[in-house]
């Protein structure tokens, strides 16, 4: 089947069994690959209401079809899984070089379910499977485990695809990490991973996978490269130059960043702290060199070395524009080198940098109001904007070496539980901490963060943070009219996911451009009509699995705070109130969908097509 | 009267330099965008003005927002949002 690898492979780590399955035509040209692919798998074969750390809980890591065949910016794999926490669907993709590796090593995914007695790693080495004992590693960090790894094969070149201390603690925040410093970071997939005594998937192999239009997939290509010298050239520049922190000085003066945990405004802020944390700044004092992920002619990331001072750090991603605000303007923190070194434990230890760092903020919040005491806090005077402390709290939730370290490491609602206060200054969507664009500036973003399937995610589709956020203040808080707009950008975005393209392709490819990929690599001929229902299969298969658990609209919640309930008092965003209902609302109506509930009627199903099982559990045979 | 400006979307505006503007009372945004220029010796070409977002003493502005004595303007990349 051109564009895939064909084949599946499920692992049972209980009994350390194998079983290689073919990738059918209809699963493929279906579901296409990443998250809907796995929602569809797991749907099939793990029980509703499982457990997330249960043995029959499974996990799976996916590529897409533009993994490794030659489109650009097409090299994002996904890891999905139940997330322990929010209880429902969990995906999250990641970039650098791995999905590739995955699928040459002859896998378009490999789903695992058991749990091994002993740590292990799984290697695939040209389709062939070993497992590997991997009790010498458990402990370890991400790049000592890297490193292991690489002398143990002989190879430093193989894919690798882990977990660190993080997952291993079962951590809600922990990340499966990629090329050192790439996260698939969001809703506790590491956590399943360390469940199950998964150390690491490991990946080589050189299998090519025949493409149905080679030709076709050059001149896209080309056609892709004329749009980023033209009408995108000036944005290209920016990321190609900078990466996404290139937006956080725009950010914190425009208040999409948040600001003292979400309760503050951009005069909180001195004017250094908007400008020395944005990669403009930041690349002046430590950048080394540039990366770029596999076929990304962007290139949006760097290698930073800091050279002095009590951080120093040889080589250390740059720190994302995520990453940055978490760690920056949620803290009040204007220091560049803790910055950089909390990202960099973040990326040994595998953690997700936007839930740890905002999950500081939340304790910040609660000491300096008075919840915490100093004792408590294990002797860290975590005071607003304090550098030391705040790279004291990270160590210890990294290394678990306090008793509040060891409780912050679940992240903020299960430290808010555990301690029984705080819950007003919890800011998340079903539990999962908000990333760094503010739907009271963009306000499309509270139905996203709110009632995508994965809440609380800037990576999923609709009217998202930048020209919405721009919009004149008179129509983006009418709240009217946006169903259209949401529901085209979800569908967009599903294909991007699935196919395995960055959401930078948003500005990075042309317009359309993405269809036509699929059609050059697979056999699928998908027509404009086609791509609407694939969008909207995709994106409802994602949600059939939260269905199954018994979740409906009600159970999708958003924090008070994000959405201006009460609105701040200073600040471009001042009095403003999100009608995040009224935007829900909306976008159920143009889907089709019903408002009480959030489920798709059976004519829906039926138009979308190859939901028929779906639609046997909703509605009977 | 004075107005404090600061360049953020420095890419798209080379040459003109953050710092105290004096501009007439009543001017615009763009007024005070068209005096950096040729206090600067810079001339952006005209459709570049609706690459920018405007934040004007801590609030978003449009570029014919009129200006107060002692404002502080911030011109912004609005060509990221598309």
């Amino acid at each position: 089947m051109n564009g895939y690898a064909g084949k599946m492979l499920f692992v049972n780590l209980t009994d350390k069994t194998c079983e290689v399955r073919e990738l059918t035509e209809d699963l493929a040209k279906n579901f296409v690959g990443g998250p809907s692919l796995g929602a569809k798998i797991l749907y099939d074969e793990m029980p509703a209401n499982t457990d997330a750390f249960a043995p029959e809980s499974m996990l799976g890591i996916i590529g897409g079809p533009t993994n490794g065949t030659g489109p650009l910016m097409g090299g994002r794999y996904t890891v999905v899984s139940k997330s322990p926490v929010t209880g429902g669907w969990n995906d999250a993709n990641s970039g650098g070089n791995f999905g590739p590796k995955l699928r040459k090593s002859g896998f378009d995914a490999v789903f695992f379910k058991g749990i091994s007695e002993t740590p292990v790693y799984l290697f695939i080495d040209n389709g062939e499977v070993s497992f590997r004992d991997a009790t010498h590693l458990w402990g370890k960090t991400t790049i000592e485990t890297e490193n292991a790894i690489y002398v143990e094969l002989g190879d430093p070149k193989v894919g690798i695809a882990l977990i660190g201390p993080a997952g291993e603690r079962l951590s809600n925040m922990a990340a499966i990490m990629n090329d050192t410093h790439r996260a698939a970071g969001r809703g506790g997939a590491g956590a399943v991973m360390g469940s199950k005594r998964l150390k690491a998937l490991v990946c080589r192999g050189d299998l090519k996978i025949e493409v149905r239009g080679k030709d076709e997939v050059v001149a896209l290509n080309k056609e892709t490269m004329e749009w980023e010298k033209g009408p995108v050239a000036e944005v290209v520049k920016v990321f190609s130059a900078w990466g996404t922190g290139s937006l956080y000085e725009d950010s914190t003066i425009s208040a999409d960043a948040g600001i003292k945990n979400w309760g503050g405004a951009p005069g909180d802020l001195t004017e250094k702290a908007k400008e020395i944390l944005s990669s403009q700044a930041m690349d002046k004092m430590y950048k080394k060199k540039k990366f770029a992920c596999n076929a990304c002619p962007v290139g949006c990331g760097a290698i930073y070395e800091i050279k002095d001072g009590p951080w120093k750090l040889e080589d250390t991603g740059r720190p994302e524009y995520e990453t940055s605000g978490n760690f920056g303007s949620m803290l009040l923190n204007d220091d560049p080198e803790s910055v950089n070194y909390c990202n960099f434990l973040c990326n040994e230890y595998g953690f997700d940098t936007i839930s740890f760092g905002a999950t500081v903020a939340w304790a910040m919040e609660c000491y300096n109001t008075g919840l915490f005491t100093l004792e408590e806090m294990g002797g860290i005077d975590l005071k607003w904007g304090d550098r030391d402390a705040i790279v004291a709290m990270s160590e210890a939730i990294c290394r678990a070496s306090t008793e509040m370290g060891k409780i912050l490491g679940g992240a903020s609602r299960a430290a808010a539980r555990h301690y029984n206060r705080g819950f007003d200054f919890l800011v998340d969507a079903s539990g999962i901490e908000i990333p760094q664009h503010d739907s009271r500036r963009s306000p499309g973003l509270a139905r996203t963060y709110q009632y995508d399937p994965t809440p609380g995610r800037h990576v999923k589709g609709g009217l998202g943070f930048l020209a919405h956020g721009n919009e004149p203040p008179e129509q983006k808080y009418s709240f009217k009219d946006t169903g259209k707009r949401d529901v085209d950008a979800v569908i967009d975005l599903e294909i991007t996911n699935c196919a395995g393209f960055c959401q930078l392709s948003d500005f990075g490819l042309p317009p359309g451009i993405k269809v036509r990929y699929l059609n050059a690599l697979t056999d699928f001929d998908y027509s404009d009509e086609d791509a609407v229902n694939l969008g909207l299969r995709l994106f409802t298969m994602r949600h059939a699995f939260n269905l199954r658990e018994g979740m409906r609209r009600r159970d999708f919640k958003i924090s008070d705070r994000i959405v201006g309930k009460p609105p701040l008092k200073a600040g471009p965003l001042e009095n403003v109130t999100i009608d995040h209902e009224q935007l829900g609302d909306n976008f159920y109506s143009e889907i089709g969908w019903d408002l009480q509930t959030a489920l798709p009627p059976r004519e829906f199903l039926e138009k979308v097509g190859g939901l028929d099982f779906v639609i046997d559990d909703l509605y009977g045979a | 009267m004075k107005i404090w400006v600061k360049f953020v979307a420095k890419d798209l505006t080379e040459g003109l330099t953050n710092g105290d503007y004096e501009v007439a009372e009543g001017a615009t945004v763009l007024d005070v965008i068209r005096t950096c220029e040729n206090v600067c010796g810079v001339t952006l070409p005209p459709d570049r003005y609706k690459d920018f977002q405007y934040i004007l003493n801590d609030k978003a502005a449009q570029g014919y927002t009129p200006v107060p004595d002692g404002a502080r303007l911030y011109v912004l990349h609005a060509v990221l949002g598309g």
